[in-house]
Parts: C-alpha cells; sequence; structure tokens
C-alpha cells in the first residue's frame, strides 16, 4: 500500500515537472524537425562541426501548380515580385505560379524539347537552355517567342565542340552566361549583339596537377606529351547570379572549390568553408549570403566571406517526412528569405521557413554588411545567448568590437572563434597602447638600471661587497651535479669535444641527464599549453598531460634503446649510459632559446610570427646536428657508418612499434577471451 | 740607456699618430661626424631648408607608436632579409672560398675575379639579367619555363606581387653577396693557413677535405671569419638598393621595403630629414647590437 502511494506521489510530480519546463521553455520546433542542423564553431580551418538550434522549419511543399502536376523537373526561378517558373522538362514547357503554388500561366510547348535551365530578367524576360534542341529560347513573359540562340560559330568556340545548353543565367546587360553539357572549356558567355555574338569562355574550373605528373612531364617529348591523358578541368553544374553581377557556381566531384563566386574577370573570389560531394544548384540570399544545395537534399548557408552558418536537411529514406529530399534538382529564396527546394524524384517543391534564430542573424549579417558594426552586435549577443558557440557569431563580434576600438573584447570573442586575424589585429593595436604609454618610462628605467649596475660594480672592484655572494656561487658552482648541468652549455656549442667529455671525462651522469629530460618536458608542456594564442596548435582549455609527457619519454627511450642496439652490432664504442646522456644533452638548446621563443611570442603578432617560426626551426636543426655529431663522436664511427646506424635505428623503431601493436592486439585477444569466458560462466551458473 | 728607450717610445708615438693621422682625419670627417650631425639630427624637425627646430623624442616615438608602415612591414621585412641572407650569404661565401682554395692559383685569381664582380656591377647585373628573368609576361625566363612544364598556365607578375618580391629579393641579395668583401677575407684565410700543419695532420690521421676544414682550416683562420661574419651582417642589414633597382621607392605594397628604403623615402623624396636621421640611428644601433652579438658567438673568449 504505502509504497503505491509513493510511486503516485513520484509520478504526479514528475508530471508537474514536465509541466512547468514546457511552460518555461520556448516552444521550439525541435520536435518537429526531421533533421540535425549544424554549423562551425570557430572560423578558422581548425573548427569542430558542432549541432545547433533548427535554423529552418520545413513548413509546406507545393506538389501541384493549381491543378497541374510537373514532372522531373530540373530547375526554377524565383522571381523578385514572386513568380516561381519552374522548367517541367518531362512535359516541355515552362510552368508559372505564385509562391503559393496558385496556377499563372505556362508556355512553351511545342517549341521547347528539353528546358533544363530557366532563368527570368528583371524586365521579365525568360531566357529557357533547351539541350536537346541545342539553342537558348526567349519568351516575354505573356509566353511569346522572342529570340532564339543557337551554337556560337566564332573560332574561338571551337568547330567540334557541341553547344548543349543545360543552365543558363543572364546579367544585366543581357549578357548569357551558359553551361553547356561536356564542355569543359567552361561557361559560355554570349552578348545578344548581332544574333548572339561569343564572347569567350568564362569561369574555367582550376585543374589540378600532381608533383609527380609535373616531373613526369619535365622529362618527356612534346610527342609523348601529346599521348597522355589530358587533364581536364570539370565542368561546372550550376550557377545563379547575384544583385552585383557576380556569378555563383557549383561543381560536383571537387574537394576544393566546389562553390565558388566569381568575379568579372572569372576569378574565384570566395574560399568556402566547408565543401559537398554532389552540389547541384546555388542561390544568393538576401543578406550576401548565399546558399548551395546537394542533390541529396543538404542545404548549406554561408555568409559573404564563404564562412559556414548552417548546414541542414538530408536524405529522405523512403518515409516521405517533410523537409527531408530525394533528388534537389534546384534551389529559390523568395524576398521573406523562405528557401524552396525543387525536388525532381518526388515531384514537388519544399517550402522552408527560416526561425527565429536565423532571423537574427540575417539581420546582424544585413547590419554588418551596411559597415553598422555597433548595432549589429544587439542581434549577435542575442545569437550568443542561445548558441554561445556559433562561430560565425563570435568572429563577427570580435571584428565589429575592433572597428569599434574596443580592443580588450575584439580580444575575447575572436578568440572564441579562434579567428587569428582580427586576434592578431586587436593584439597589434592593444601592444601599441602599450608601447605608446610605457616608452619613456621603460626606456628611463633601462637607463637607471644600466647606471646602478655600473655603480654596483664599481663598488664591488673598490671594497668587494658582493665577495660573500660570489663565494657562495662559487661554492654552488663547485657542486658536481652543478658542473654536470652546466656541461649542457659546452656540449651545445662544442659537440665533438663534449661528445669526448661525455665518453672518457666522465662529465655526465644518468642523474643530470633526468634533470635535463624533465626540464625538456616541462618546457615542452608549457610552451605547447601557455603559448600565445596565435601559436597554439591545441584548442584553448583542453589538455592531456599524461600523453604529452608519455610521448615524449616513449620516443626518447625507444629511440635511445634501439641506437644503442644497432650501435653495439655495429662498431659502436659508446656503452648504454654514454648514448643516454649525450642523446639527453643533445637537447640543451631546446633547453636554452625555447623560453626565449616562449617570451617572444607572447608579444608579436601574426606579422611578426616569422619570428617563433624561425628559432623554432632552428632549434630543431641544432638539435638534429647534435644528435648525429653525438652518435658519430661517441660511438666513434666514420660519418657513413652514422648515416647507417641513424636509418637502421629509426628502421628498428618501426619493428619496436610494430611488435608493441602486434603484442597489444594479441592481449586485446586474450583479454576478450577471458571475459567472455567470465560472462558465459556467469550466465551459465547463474551468478 | 733607459732614457733612450723613454725618448725612442715617444717618437715612436709621434711617427705612429703622424701615420695615423691620414685615416683619423678621413674617419672624422666623412664618419664620425656625420653619424654625431644624424644623431643630432634626429631630435629635430628638419626639412633640409629651413633651419632645424627642436622637438626632443618625438621623431622616435612616432617611429614606434604611428607609423605603422615602418612596424608593420619595413621592419618585419628587414629582419627576414637580414637573418636570411646574412648567415646563409656566409656560408656560402665560406663554400665557395673553400672550393675555389682547392684551384690552381690561376684559374683560382680568374674565378675569384668572375665570383666578385657582382658587387661591382650590381646594377648592369640586375638590369640585363635579374629584369629579364623575373619579367612580368610570359616572355620572362622563369614564367616561360614554368608554363611550359606546366605548374603555372599564366604568367605571374613577379615584380609587383607582394607575396614573391620579398623572397626575389632575398635571392638576388644571396647572389650577390657570395662574392663579397667577406668572400675574400675568407679566400684570403685559407691561403694563408700553414701547410705544414695539412701534413701533420695527415700523419695524425685526418683522411679527408671535410675533416681538414673542420679541424684545421677553421680554426686556423678565426679572425677572418669574424671579420666575415661582421661584415655580412652589417651588409645585410644596410641592403636596399636591390629592392628599389627591381622596383620602384616605395616598393609595390611596401613588400620589399627595406630600412634603407624606409630613409630614403624619408629623406630624399619626403625631405623630412630629422625623421629620416631618426631611422638611421634605430638601424645603427641594431647594426650595432647584432654585430656585437655576433662578436661574442663567433669569438671564443
Amino acid at each position: 500500500m504505502k509504497i503505491k502511494k509513493i510511486n503516485s506521489f513520484l509520478i504526479l510530480i514528475t508530471l508537474l515537472c514536465m509541466f512547468v519546463t514546457s511552460l518555461l521553455t520556448p516552444a521550439t520546433a525541435f520536435a518537429e524537425v526531421p533533421y540535425k542542423t549544424y554549423t562551425h564553431d570557430a572560423s578558422d580551418g581548425n573548427y569542430n562541426v558542432i549541432e545547433t538550434q533548427a535554423a529552418y522549419i520545413p513548413s509546406r511543399s507545393i506538389t501541384k501548380i493549381g491543378e497541374t502536376s510537373f514532372a522531373w523537373a530540373r530547375d526554377m526561378h524565383i522571381t523578385k515580385d514572386g513568380y516561381i517558373y519552374i522548367a517541367d522538362t518531362g512535359n516541355r514547357r515552362i510552368l508559372v505560379s505564385d509562391l503559393q503554388g496558385n496556377y499563372i500561366t505556362e508556355f512553351g510547348s511545342g517549341v521547347l524539347m528539353t528546358p533544363s535551365g530557366v532563368f527570368v530578367t528583371e524586365d521579365n524576360m525568360v531566357y529557357v537552355a533547351d539541350r536537346d534542341a541545342k539553342k537558348i529560347i526567349v519568351f516575354n513573359n505573356k509566353g511569346e517567342l522572342i529570340k532564339e540562340y543557337g551554337k556560337p560559330n566564332h573560332p574561338l568556340y571551337g568547330d567540334e565542340v557541341d553547344f548543349l545548353p543545360i543552365k543558363i543565367t543572364v546579367n544585366h546587360a543581357g549578357n548569357m552566361f551558359v553551361i553547356c553539357e561536356s564542355n569543359t572549356n567552361g561557361i559560355v558567355q554570349i552578348s545578344p549583339a548581332e544574333g548572339g555574338t561569343f564572347l569567350g569562355y568564362y569561369g574555367t574550373n582550376p585543374t589540378s596537377i600532381s608533383l609527380v605528373d609535373i616531373i613526369i612531364r619535365m622529362f618527356m617529348t612534346d610527342a609523348q606529351r601529346a599521348k597522355m591523358i589530358m587533364n581536364r578541368p570539370p565542368t561546372p553544374d550550376n550557377l545563379a547570379i547575384d544583385e552585383k553581377g557576380l556569378i555563383y557556381t557549383v561543381t560536383r566531384g571537387q574537394r576544393y572549390e566546389t562553390l565558388r563566386r566569381l568575379n568579372i574577370a572569372g576569378k574565384n573570389i570566395m574560399e568556402a568553408d566547408d565543401y559537398d560531394e554532389t552540389p547541384v544548384a546555388v542561390t544568393p540570399g538576401n543578406y550576401n549570403n548565399v546558399y548551395m544545395v546537394s542533390s541529396q537534399g543538404y542545404v548549406y548557408e554561408f555568409n559573404n566571406e564563404g564562412n559556414l552558418l548552417f548546414v541542414f536537411g538530408g536524405r529522405d529514406d523512403g518515409r516521405q517526412r517533410i523537409g527531408l529530399s530525394k533528388k534537389v534538382e534546384a534551389v529559390g529564396v523568395d524576398g521573406g528569405d523562405l528557401i524552396y527546394l525543387l525536388d525532381s524524384d518526388m515531384n514537388q517543391i519544399q517550402v522552408f521557413e527560416p526561425t527565429e534564430f536565423t532571423d537574427l542573424l540575417h539581420e546582424a549579417l544585413y547590419l554588418y554588411s551596411k559597415g553598422r558594426y555597433t548595432e549589429s552586435k544587439k542581434p549577435l549577443e542575442q545569437i550568443l545567448r542561445m548558441n554561445s558557440l556559433f562561430g560565425y557569431a563570435n568572429k563577427a563580434m570580435g571584428l565589429a568590437y575592433l572597428q569599434e576600438e574596443n580592443y580588450d573584447m575584439a580580444l575575447h570573442y575572436s578568440k572564441l572563434a579562434a579567428d587569428r586575424v582580427t586576434y592578431s589585429d586587436a593584439f597589434w593595436e592593444k601592444r601599441n597602447e602599450w608601447i605608446r604609454d610605457n616608452l619613456i618610462i621603460t626606456f628611463i628605467m633601462i637607463v637607471v638600471l644600466v647606471t646602478i649596475l655600473k655603480i654596483f660594480k664599481h663598488l664591488h672592484k673598490k671594497k668587494g661587497i658582493f665577495n660573500r655572494i660570489n663565494n657562495f656561487i662559487s661554492i654552488i658552482k663547485s657542486r658536481l651535479i652543478v658542473t654536470r648541468l652546466r656541461y649542457a652549455l659546452y656540449f651545445m656549442k662544442h659537440p665533438i669535444d663534449g661528445s669526448y667529455g661525455v665518453r672518457w671525462e666522465g662529465m655526465t651522469s644518468y642523474f643530470s641527464a633526468n634533470i635535463i629530460i624533465s626540464i625538456f618536458i616541462i618546457f615542452n608542456i608549457i610552451n605547447k599549453y601557455f603559448t600565445s594564442f596565435l601559436f597554439k596548435t591545441v584548442r584553448e582549455g583542453r589538455y592531456n598531460l599524461f600523453s604529452d609527457i608519455g610521448s615524449v619519454l616513449t620516443i626518447f627511450i625507444v629511440l635511445t634503446a634501439c641506437n644503442y642496439l644497432v650501435c653495439t652490432i655495429n662498431d659502436g664504442e659508446g656503452s648504454f649510459k654514454q648514448i643516454y646522456c649525450s642523446f639527453a644533452y643533445c637537447l640543451t638548446p631546446y633547453i636554452v632559446i625555447q623560453p626565449v621563443v616562449f617570451i617572444i611570442s607572447k608579444v608579436v603578432t601574426l606579422n611578426e610570427s616569422f619570428l617563433v617560426t624561425f628559432s623554432e626551426q632552428l632549434i630543431l636543426a641544432w638539435v638534429l646536428v647534435l644528435i648525429f655529431i653525438a652518435i658519430k663522436e661517441v660511438n666513434n664511427i666514420t660519418v657513413k657508418e652514422t648515416v647507417k646506424v641513424i636509418v637502421l635505428t629509426l628502421f628498428a623503431a618501426l619493428i619496436f612499434a610494430l611488435l608493441v601493436f602486434i603484442i597489444y592486439v594479441l592481449w586485446q585477444q586474450v583479454f576478450d577471451f577471458i571475459t567472455a569466458i567470465g560472462g558465459e560462466a556467469v550466465y551459465r551458473l547463474g551468478f | 740607456m733607459r732614457k733612450s728607450t723613454s725618448i725612442s717610445r715617444r717618437d715612436n708615438n709621434r711617427n705612429g699618430y703622424f701615420f695615423l693621422a691620414p685615416y683619423f682625419l678621413l674617419f672624422f670627417i666623412f664618419i664620425l661626424v656625420p653619424v654625431v650631425i644624424a644623431i643630432a639630427l634626429s631630435f629635430s624637425n628638419f626639412n633640409a631648408i629651413e633651419t632645424p627646430s627642436f622637438v626632443g623624442f618625438l621623431n622616435y616615438i612616432n617611429l614606434i607608436t604611428k607609423d605603422e608602415i615602418f612596424m608593420q612591414k619595413v621592419l618585419p621585412n628587414t629582419i627576414v632579409y637580414a637573418i636570411i641572407v646574412g648567415p646563409c650569404g656566409y656560408i656560402l661565401s665560406f663554400v665557395l672560398a673553400w672550393a675555389l682554395s682547392q684551384l690552381p692559383k690561376m684559374l683560382r685569381t680568374i674565378f675569384a675575379l668572375i665570383i666578385y664582380s657582382p658587387t661591382m656591377t650590381g646594377g648592369v647585373a640586375m638590369a640585363v639579367l635579374w629584369k629579364i628573368m623575373f619579367s612580368g609576361d610570359q616572355t620572362g625566363y622563369i614564367n616561360s619555363w614554368l608554363m611550359s612544364i606546366g605548374i603555372i598556365n599564366e604568367p605571374i607578375i613577379w615584380l609587383v606581387n607582394t607575396n614573391y618580391l620579398l623572397p626575389i629579393v632575398i635571392i638576388i641579395a644571396l647572389w650577390n653577396s657570395i662574392g663579397g668583401i667577406g668572400f675574400l677575407a675568407i679566400l684570403a684565410g685559407i691561403l694563408n693557413s700553414d701547410e705544414t700543419l695539412y701534413e701533420a695532420a695527415a700523419i695524425d690521421g685526418v683522411k679527408n677535405r671535410f675533416q681538414e676544414m673542420i679541424y684545421i682550416t677553421i680554426p686556423n683562420m678565426k679572425p677572418q671569419m669574424l671579420f666575415a661574419a661582421v661584415m655580412s651582417i652589417v651588409g645585410a642589414f644596410q641592403g636596399g638598393l636591390i629592392s628599389t633597382q627591381l622596383t620602384t621607392n616605395p616598393t609595390p605594397g611596401y613588400a620589399a621595403q627595406l630600412m634603407v628604403n624606409h630613409i630614403e623615402d624619408y629623406g630624399f623624396i619626403r625631405y623630412e630629414m630629422g625623421y629620416a636621421s631618426a631611422v638611421s640611428v634605430v638601424l645603427l644601433s641594431i647594426i650595432y647590437i647584432f654585430s656585437k652579438t655576433s662578436k661574442k658567438l663567433f669569438s671564443e673568449n
């Protein structure tokens, strides 16, 4: 009885809690959306993909225009005044509807063969790319045929190249940009003058050539080169034009420059953060943003600079859930930021509407692009309150604060967004401020310090006031371990003589070598986690001390052991202790120079970053030279033998790693076997 | 006896000063006085026409806090240039001098003259060789070669592109500095070393030329090495002619603007002599610090 009572009480409380929480949290469309929305948490290359609030939610779908349905539609264009033009490829016509899907008109029947691309200009001329008719056909918005453009007969077009237009876009001047099937020369640019003048190829995709190919080609004769498979650039798959007349193209099968924004010279001026293997369409948004969709149904939204804002959507697995697609062909955006996706497999247009979150982001994009940085901070702050990891918002905040000359905040936000360029700029300004305020004081302090030092030196010479301290220092210096550690400095400058000392004069011991290795590990860790943000290779706030210490120790011990083993069978004369100590002493340049580099890294910007990278390379080179000389001198072998020993050591280390891996795998098997037996025993015997 | 030595010593001193006089006079007039004047002018505002007016440390403060071109372009460029051209030029000239010393005398003299010639004929070489090599259209040697093997498909405008300008200047400077004063000093040092030492070393078990170089040649010619090192560092910081000969002053986008160009820019284009003097005093102190450190590094004591 009692238990039942408590149970029912618990249930009541749970229900109450659920009710209250549902009241407290604002109603979001999370549950209704059949896909997840992702974004990047940093604007650099070093980002993580994170889940975020739904950016767009599916609102409805248009399956029929009035009473007529469309079949295998390949393209769609949404005009500013709110009409959808659909290239109804299967029915060989152009369908026009309003944004709700009400029938307006249709035309082109009998003229068009396979209309696969459609574009409508601002003065309502409808350009249709017809692949099988091999023509571009122009209608007015009443459906009357105005003009036709066939294959350009310009010599530069190429006589043997066919004219198979599949996608088209037109700029303000009436110049047509046409993507032709199997034409790898680029986008065909045709001007309307004199019945269609070929202006040239535009925006050719880059081809990639590997280093090996370049070297092979260098040694080939022209005849041999001609026989090789031509390295042709891929044809773009779709294109769009924005208000400024910049052309966007998408190309499938590429890992870089899938999405390109071309300037008037046909050069790419945008580097998108993300890529897709099967992009099919692209359209500019209303806020200098751009949407790219893949045929799988993923929609990418990028800002002006190619930073990913959102990616959402996905492939329908046959359950026909609204919001997922099967084979997307075209994308469009209307004045109210609704996204329209044309699906040729499901024969429908799906409409997505932006959430409050996205509206805020668009507002921020708009304000920022107009240069109203201070105002753009407000929507950005709201976005960050909803998702504090949103990479673009953090970056934009950093930039906005930089514009406002609030450098502390700019540093804070650009650090969150891992935006090194902004961080560096803000840091530059801060440093400049500091120098301006403290230059004279620093100068005076240096002068005073130098004079004081000079006075003390003088007094010491005259009266010997520092004799006691000097005595103390010399006592410390005479301690064995201190002399051994100080020997590292000598070793670093005179490796040949230093190796002799290690070998014959007992200048080192395991103890001193271990101290040097420990200092090396400590400096390594400090440098890894506490160096300036600009030079950090790990993300902020991540620590993995165990593996840092472990990896350095393992590498050092394995290499030393392997080297010892290899040396002993190759006439090497050094003992294990000598090799161990000399290797440890070879790390001295790092210990001596790295602290200086560390301090420098704290005060330099990206502009002076070469100071840090250059010193690090110098340290590496120095250490390698020391190791080489140490191996040679401690073992008393020739240069040729040293090279051989080094190669063999690396090989032995590789074998050792392989061995460890095999043992690990075998043990794993044994372990699995034992746990399986244990599990079985427990199960059978019923413990 | 004692008296006569003191007299003769005084005489010797007098003779010494007498012999020193021409050099000291020239040094005083052409080096010491200009340096002192430059330091004095660096505290003033001087446009080469009016009398200079005293402004205190203003030039220096402006240089560090207001002159963004200096801090963002000129200083980093100069340090990169000096760090690469100084040591690399030094190593290259050493290797070259050592290789040359292995040749018979007649051949060696001819080659030494050829290698030293870029130092004397820099301007001509720049016009006939490098400008054609790095020409910005497809007729330039490097563009033409890169295009024929298919690395690039349109010519790169080398001397305007800010990404390539500094590396090009550094390459040319390396070529230029191989055969400089340092090269001659090292060559003289190598040739000066005692033949008997090599024979002794051969008996002691030195097997090849490399060991000879490490164990005998280098320890033997420390003074010349030090001189060459200091000269190459000083030379590297004073470099700047190449940038302006290749392009203009200021260089495109300040991509290859070095400190000497900056001084020239302010001194002889804008006629802000006071500011230019301040920059040159900064350059002087940088060179002083670097040559001091290199002296500390290279000399044993």
